[in-house]
């Protein structure tokens, strides 16, 4: 017992009281720790998790004002700021099973709740961090979308381990559900819950009907759980859906209604029902949600400045035209400071709005602010939003700046043939010159060609030229599945012929993240990320464990 | 429906125990730095400590209970229910209470099959074991005996000793209803209480979980048994 220690392992702590910052640092100490960090609250914790790379991170769940410990959790994981390998524990005074019932997205790898005694606090740790070293590559499969392999790993675990058994068989549940795998993973729940009844089964069974289209055994399956687990709030997500494709968008609205009662935290099923209401031009009811949102969601990664023109639309509809127009500029006010991304949603939303509301010379001034945003960083504007933005150009006759943002679309998804119908469709619509519409074309033979100029001259050796090249072509279409794929195959052919170098690798990794598929990955994919990997484990000391003798 | 003016009684209740638990980890944190000073010094005051330390537990696990069995009877209680490997739970249990045992002579005996897995909600079910084996602590002569196996399709985890055993208005089985709180007594049985409704809260395909107090426990060797704890989860 004595001989595992924390010895070399990098740690975060934070608690708003110092009384228990000091006492956790005691007990780590004991145990021989010396690499401690602390945080006293939200901001400061976020911040140190982006600059450092922690083994274990001990999170309070009350922060006092500010972001919660789930808050940061959320965040952290979202932003993709915590590695699979850190063990990340939420310290509590409370019932834990609250915060499961608010944790949607996320969970810590454990709880532990106050008070706890220096024994139990080593003995979970030293338990995580063995769990996380059976798991690693199939978490780290899983992660990097290798959905086929993270199931390989699952069937070799089950085949030996027989203590963490619903554990995996869980997690090969969501891998083959990720993979459309839906007759597969239907026979695995049910063999499970022939054994137990268990609400997580249930609830993936309900999925794969619902995705089988047997709407019926979806909602039987899903009424089900809601009436032996009244609290198991992802029942109800999937209940709402079923609702919706059946044709009862009401019945949609009331189930998400009642699940947002038990969890009120929860931001992504508000905004969920917030939606469902303003669709069902109920807006007393998607009113209420979009200010919960507002309120509640202050220190929630996931609150956008989708939910202030959420809320601005609805006043409007309402009739109150200065709120609607109060919560745009409070939104102009709040996100003024925020990253790019969030920035460019809050203009966005600005262009919506005012064109909703048929002002137009506002609206004019908002897509001018768009589009100098979006010539400072391309990469903030989605195709989706881009195609709206464009829309409503071609409208007020400001055809240069529709065809720019409709170049940005057709530059990020030159190869995706059904968008491009839609561009085609939308052009029309707007009445657009031949001219605007030979573009799509141009652009997209441009495109190819400067793609095919990088393979050939990779396919030439000349793998230098073709990064750069690819390079520069990803960052004007950082959406583009094509380009980013070859960027990182050029990157990855060089670091073959070369050595592993960690920040080539972190350039082709980046690439291939922003590839995005409908269901399974793409060969090319699979055989990009899987050289990757490969590369990935030959560099020294890969995963930031320093190794102690156990 | 209630008033907005009413006392919001749980919410009041959630936030003072969330108080008081924090002052509790506060407390019991200091206390064990203190402890741990004094050990080497062989203090005479080392042995009060642990008995301070543990009351203080005692009035955790009492403010937990509380809350939750309010909860429950307020149909407000989640029941977090999962996977959870035995052996881990009776070891973080062991290490929780050994120090305080060892001081007082009484050793912990701990029995479970490596890989053994149940299914229940790990907060209730810890506070249930940790209740009777603090229970045991005050009555055992000197030995507590925690095993956990799997019986006829339940998990089932015994706590045993070598005391006097139960007395009568405590003893419950299967079939008998389990006494409730009697507060004329010196012993509230408010313990039991909780971890028979603890037990019955966990349901799998039909069956219920279930409690059962017996004196047959650790052999005294003078024609009695001790006291036995028997939780069954489906």
């Amino acid at each position: 017992m004595a001989l595992w220690s924390l010895k070399g392992k990098k740690i975060l702590t934070v608690d708003d009281f110092p009384g228990m910052r000091s006492m956790l640092r005691t007990m780590l100490t004991t145990y021989g720790a010396t690499d401690i960090t602390e945080a006293t609250n939200g901001i400061d914790a976020i911040r140190l998790l982006a600059m450092n790379t922690y083994d274990i991170v001990l999170c309070d769940y009350n922060l006092g004002e500010g972001k919660d410990g789930q808050q940061i959790l959320e965040e952290a994981k979202h932003r993709e700021l915590i590695p699979y390998s850190t063990v990340y524990i939420m310290t509590t005074a409370e019932n834990t099973s609250e915060m499961v019932m608010g944790a949607v997205e996320y969970q810590p790898d454990d709880y532990l709740s106050k008070p706890f005694t220096k024994q139990v606090l080593i003995a979970r740790l030293k338990r995580l961090v063995e769990r996380k070293s059976i798991l690693k590559n199939l978490a780290i499969s899983a992660q990097q979308r290798d959905y086929a392999r993270a199931c390989e790993y699952c069937d070799e675990l089950l085949e030996k381990a027989s203590s963490n058994r619903y554990e995996i068989i869980k997690i090969k549940g969501e891998l083959l559900l990720k993979l459309k795998r839906y007759e597969d993973a239907s026979t695995l729940y049910t063999t499970i819950l022939n054994e137990r009844e268990l609400p997580w089964a249930k609830l993936g069974l309900g999925q794969c009907f619902f995705h089988l289209e047997k709407y019926d055994d979806a909602r039987f399956c899903l009424e089900e759980i809601i009436e032996t687990h009244p609290n198991y709030v992802f029942a109800h997500d999937w209940l709402a859906d079923v609702h919706k494709v059946l044709g009862n968008p009401k019945k949609s609205q009331r189930v998400l209604h009642d699940a947002v009662k038990k969890s009120p935290k929860a931001i992504l099923r508000q905004q969920k029902l917030a939606i469902t209401s303003f669709e069902n031009t109920d807006y007393d009811a998607s009113e209420n949600a979009y200010k919960r949102i507002v309120r509640i969601g202050k220190y929630s990664c996931y609150r956008s400045p989708k939910d202030f023109l959420g809320l601005a639309k609805v006043y409007f509809k309402k009739g109150k035209i200065a709120d609607a127009l109060k919560v745009i500029s409070n939104m102009k006010k709040e996100f003024r400071t925020a990253q790019p991304n969030d920035r460019m949603l809050s203009g966005i939303s600005e262009v919506f709005l005012y064109h909703e509301m048929h002002r137009e010379n506002e609206t004019r001034v908002a897509i001018a602010n768009v589009l100098a945003q979006f010539k400072a960083d391309p990469s903030t504007l989605s195709s989706e939003d881009a195609m709206a933005v464009a829309r409503i150009c071609y409208q007020l006759d400001m055809h240069r700046e529709g065809d720019t943002f409709i170049q940005h679309v057709v530059r990020n998804n030159h190869d995706n043939q059904p968008l491009l119908a839609e561009v085609r469709e939308l052009l029309t619509e707007c009445g657009v010159s031949q001219e605007t519409l030979e573009m799509i074309n141009q652009t997209r033979d441009e495109v190819i060609s400067i793609n095919n100029q990088g393979v050939e001259l990779a396919t030439n050796g000349d793998l230098e030229e073709s990064i750069s090249l690819f390079n520069k072509a990803a960052s004007a279409m950082p959406e583009n599945n094509i380009i980013n794929l070859n960027a990182a195959q050029s990157l990855i052919m060089f670091i073959n012929k070369s050595k592993p170098q960690e920040d080539l690798l972190d350039t082709a990794h980046t690439f291939l993240s922003r590839v995005r598929f409908d269901g399974a990955p793409s060969k090319k994919y699979l055989k990009l990320i899987r050289a990757y990997r490969r590369l990935q484990a030959a560099l020294p000391n890969d995963d930031g464990f320093t190794k102690t003798s156990q | 429906m209630k008033t907005e003016d009413t006392l919001d009684f749980p919410a009041v209740l959630a936030s003072s125990v969330h108080d008081m638990k924090n002052s509790l980890a506060m407390l019991l944190g200091s206390l064990e730095e203190v402890s741990q000073q004094c050990m080497p010094t062989g203090c005479p005051s080392q042995k009060k400590l642990l008995r301070v330390q543990h009351e203080g537990r005692r009035v955790n696990r009492d403010l937990i209970q509380l809350l939750a069995l309010y909860r429950m009877d307020n149909d407000q209680y989640f029941l977090n229910v999962d996977e959870q490997r035995v052996e881990e739970i009776l070891e973080d249990i062991a290490l929780d209470c050994e120090e305080l045992l060892a001081s007082h002579g009484i050793q912990l005996q701990v029995d479970v099959d490596e890989g053994l897995t149940g299914y229940f909600d790990r907060d209730l079910v810890s506070g249930v074991i940790n209740t009777v084996i603090h229970n045991a602590y005050q009555y055992t002569r000197d030995i507590i005996f925690l095993s956990a196996c799997e019986h006829n399709h339940y998990l089932m985890i015994t706590v045993k000793d070598n005391g006097p055993g139960y007395p009568e208005n405590m003893l419950c089985s299967r079939e008998t209803y389990v006494p409730g709180v009697n507060f004329g007594t010196g012993s509230t049985g408010l313990g039991l209480y909780f971890a028979s409704r603890v037990a019955a809260l966990h349901e799998n395909r039909g069956r219920r979980g279930y409690t059962e107090t017996s004196n047959d426990g650790i052999d005294n060797n003078d024609g009695t048994k001790g006291g036995r704890f028997a939780l069954y989860l489906p």
